[in-house]
């Protein structure tokens, strides 16, 4: 799997591109995915273009002429226009100019019938590549349904390329569909139908030939390369492969048109829209007078003017999440626990069978710990995926995004990153892994970047331990009740833990602020999204999405998380010291010299080398530094009983050095607040690095964090000690 | 491929010409108005033209002019269907000075009200 992220053709890519390759392309929300679903039911493999962040998923299905065909199901787009990586991942793939990726044989390209004209643009630059092209027709029932009619045989007529009519969620019409895909090897390269004005031609073919001649490629796609250079108004973004002689010469173009009068972009797109306009004459035909009624669009804006309502609306989105955050921050817990007695009870039961030795304590600690902190996630990630593509698929989650979008865009963030950040107070994985919906890049990785700071469950063990220990029960607000009684509305240590859960929430959306002024300054945000009709989601496909995406998790993630909790375990096993006592051993380990190598940084945080002991070996998983103050301060079992026993231990420590308290309510204090910034979970930069695709931005994302905790953990502890409070 | 371009000088209809033709065909205006029907009565208050597009009141109509300015998302919103001469109407605007949500082509889309501000509306192409 590792490969995947190496640029070139693996011999994985060499065998694969001798087959007969079909690739599906189409608009978001156009059922392309359950079309593809359909035609290769179980038998798809997902992974990555190499250096990029775009979804590779292929699939496989045997043609009726009896040709294995390899599906190639590229990801949603509008057009062929390079807007994103998404779209110019497509356009290489088409246009041939993707190493280690063949011109696909036969293109499908799935049409939405309840929204003709926008789809056949895509169909316009997709029958000017050459490639043979088979239309995929889907949401047909859902056209009668309106009292409409589309009659695929005359599109067909119109259009010149087979259409054939497909209800993927019923496989009804794949058949036919995989024949006419079987057939169109054989097909006619067809003449472009649509025209344009002469003098964007003429400068269109001299651009042409120059493209032809500079980059060797081949007509079609120097012309469809043509044709994007004179549309594209900024001389940056373009076509990767040009020479910038082919760039000077399209500026020069744009200009020249431009004396005249003439947008070139917007004349392009006029002339592929009035194609569309004589291919849907006659064949969408409208609903008679007195079906007019039963317009789905109707029905549909009745739906809109609640659930996009200026006050409903949001009581509506609120009841949403409020579902969404309770089944992934309680409803999980029952299965992770499930999960973590199993892994207990395993272990326990190697402990049984096995002779005591550094093999079992590698098995048990090392990999057992490893595989069960990865699979103590899949409740979470299963969860939220249910939801998220539940969301998707009805049209929900547009709506929603619709709402959020003034609040987040403040702050370079999209109105879909709402629900990845409220997840991430659950856990930050599930959170990260459902940025994929956010489809403007910058508001992703900014998503991906702070969502780490929303408190997560696994910080909770250290605030209610720190909390615990050294904050005083002291009520802050209370109502009397007959009989002497109160009832405690706010207590200090409540009011301790609320405020590090919005230390958090304010740290990220203020870190978001400036990333998004300084670090994506001058990336253009984009905020044009289709608002799909209502539709019936289907439990299969979100099922499938569900296992698609737990199933990448524990392949990619949960090989980081397994490697990284055994290399964890022989750096706190190793040199191993049996002439000592039990509970000093772990000071005399690698990450016992680790924690006090780094005492002299952490010193001025008002921390000593015991948390450093506790910072070092928590790097796993946060919830760990409890188990590692346990260890260290010799307490036994500090989950249950020896919790107690460990605040007692870590109250009464006295600093021989200084002979004060080691710990005390503000470096308590401080500790949490070192915990709500620093990215202390392994497991969250595995998955970043498989969302972005490369150890850049996690390893940002880790430095990033690391200083904003120290400096955030510095300036209290200083002031709080200069003030006194220490 | 030379030979095709050479044909393809030959015929060179004027395409905004042709868009107008189509629209005054009925076909995409006799759906844009049907469908607004419901939001407000009195089809003579519906167009609106030389404002912008967010200057528009949920229901009302205008015909798309030209796209302002040089903003980056101008591409896209032209490949979105939103080129000269077609059609749009606000179906609603939301709360805080939110994105807008508008119909075209039959569809719904939104986008911010700075890029909803650079699409300028004209005159109905017909009298």
């Amino acid at each position: 799997m590792k490969q995947a992220t190496v640029a070139g053709p693996t011999p994985d890519d060499a065998i694969e591109t001798q087959e007969f390759t079909v690739a599906l392309v189409g608009n978001p929300n156009c059922g392309k995915t359950t079309l593809f679903n359909a035609l290769t039911g179980l038998r798809q493999k997902v992974g990555n273009y190499p250096g990029v962040t775009v979804e590779k998923k292929t699939g496989r299905a045997t043609l009726p002429n009896g040709t294995p065909a390899r599906f190639l199901d590229l990801p949603g787009l509008y057009s062929l226009t390079p807007h994103s990586p998404d779209e110019l991942i497509a356009r290489e793939v088409l246009l041939g100019l993707l190493p280690g990726e063949a011109v696909p044989q036969v293109i499908i390209n799935v049409v939405d019938a309840s929204n003709l004209e926008r789809n056949l643009y895509l169909t316009s630059q997709l029958l000017d590549t050459g490639i043979p092209v088979v239309v995929a027709l889907t949401m047909v029932d859902m056209v009668e349904r309106e009292g409409r009619s589309v009659d695929a045989a005359e599109i067909e007529a119109a259009i010149g390329v087979p259409v054939r009519a497909v209800i993927a969620s019923k496989r009804i019409g794949a058949d036919e569909l995989l024949e006419a895909v079987g057939n169109a090897g054989g097909q006619e390269v067809r003449k472009r139908e649509w025209t344009f004005s002469p003098a964007v031609a003429t400068e269109a073919f001299r651009l042409q030939q120059l493209i032809r001649t500079e980059a060797e490629l081949k007509p079609r796609v120097a012309f469809t390369e043509a044709l994007t250079l004179l549309m594209q108004d900024t001389d940056s973004a373009g076509p990767r492969y040009l020479p910038d002689s082919c760039r000077r010469a399209a500026k020069e173009a744009r200009e020249r048109l431009a004396d005249q009068g003439i947008d070139s972009a917007s004349e392009i797109i006029e002339a592929r829209y009035a194609w569309i306009a004589r291919v849907c004459e006659g064949v969408d035909r409208g609903p008679g007078e007195d079906q007019r009624r039963r317009r789905p669009f109707m029905t549909n804006d009745r739906v809109d003017r609640v659930v996009m309502h200026p006050f409903w609306g949001y009581v509506l989105f609120f009841v949403v999440m409020a579902v969404v955050f309770q089944s992934i921050f309680t409803w999980a817990k029952v299965p992770m626990d499930w999960i973590q007695n199993g892994i207990d009870a395993l272990g326990t039961g190697l402990t049984k069978i096995m002779p005591a030795g550094d093999l079992r304590d590698l098995l048990k600690e090392g990999v057992l710990g490893g595989v069960g902190n990865t699979i103590v996630f899949l409740p979470q990630i299963l969860l939220l995926f249910l939801f998220v593509s539940l969301l998707e698929d009805t049209g929900y989650m547009a709506r929603a995004a619709f709402l959020m979008d003034r609040l987040m865009s403040r702050v370079g963030l999209h109105g879909k990153s709402f629900i990845p950040l409220l997840s991430s107070f659950a856990c930050a994985i599930p959170g990260i892994m459902a940025t994929r919906t956010i489809g403007d890049r910058k508001a992703r990785l900014i998503t991906i970047l702070v969502a780490p700071l929303m408190s997560c469950s696994a910080r909770l063990p250290v605030y209610t331990l720190m909390i615990g220990a050294f904050v005083p029960a002291r009520t802050l607000l209370a109502i009397p009740l007959p009989g002497g009684h109160h009832l405690t509305l706010l207590s200090l240590p409540g009011a301790t833990m609320l405020a590090m859960y919005l230390l958090g929430m304010v740290t990220a959306f203020g870190i978001a602020w400036l990333f998004h002024r300084t670090l994506f300054k001058g990336v253009p945000p984009v905020f044009l999204m289709e608002l799909p009709p209502y539709r019936m989601p289907s439990l299969r496909a979100a099922i499938q999405q569900m296992i698609e995406r737990a199933g990448l998790f524990l392949k990619r993630a949960g090989t980081i998380i397994l490697a990284i909790s055994v290399v964890l375990w022989a750096l706190s096993t190793y040199p191993k010291r049996n002439d000592l006592p039990e509970d000093q051993r772990i000071q005399h380990s690698f990450v016992g010299m680790a924690g006090k190598s780094i005492e002299p940084v952490i010193r001025p945080l008002g921390f000593d080398w015991k948390m450093g002991i506790g910072i070092v070996s928590s790097f796993a998983a946060r919830e760990v530094f409890v188990t590692a103050m346990g260890t260290v301060y010799n307490v036994g079992d500090a989950k249950e009983t020896g919790q107690v026993n460990l605040m007692d231990h870590m109250r009464s420590d006295i600093d021989p050095r200084s002979g004060r308290h080691v710990f005390t309510p503000l470096v308590a204090v401080c500790l949490m607040i070192y915990y709500v910034l620093a990215m202390q979970c392994m497991s969250t930069l595995a998955v970043v690095r498989r969302e972005t695709n490369g150890w850049k931005w996690p390893a940002f994302q880790f430095g990033y964090m690391f200083v904003l905790a120290w400096a955030g953990t510095f300036l209290v502890f200083q002031v709080g000690r200069a003030m006194g409070w220490g | 491929m030379a030979s095709r371009d050479k044909r393809d000088h030959g015929l060179q209809p004027d395409t905004r010409r042709a868009n107008r033709s189509r629209a005054e065909g009925g076909g995409r205006r006799q759906r844009m108005l049907d469908s607004s029907q419901p939001q407000s009565p009195s089809p003579g208050a519906l167009y609106r033209k030389d404002v912008a597009l967010s200057d528009l009141k949920p229901g009302e109509c205008g015909s798309v002019m030209r796209l302002n300015g040089n903003f980056c998302g101008r591409l896209r919103l032209l490949e979105m269907g939103l080129t000269p001469g077609t059609h749009v109407r606000m179906v609603r605007a939301a709360a805080f000075g939110g994105p807008v949500d508008i119909e075209v082509r039959g569809y719904q889309l939104s986008l911010r009200r700075e890029e909803a501000a650079a699409v300028w509306l004209g005159d109905e192409d017909q009298p």
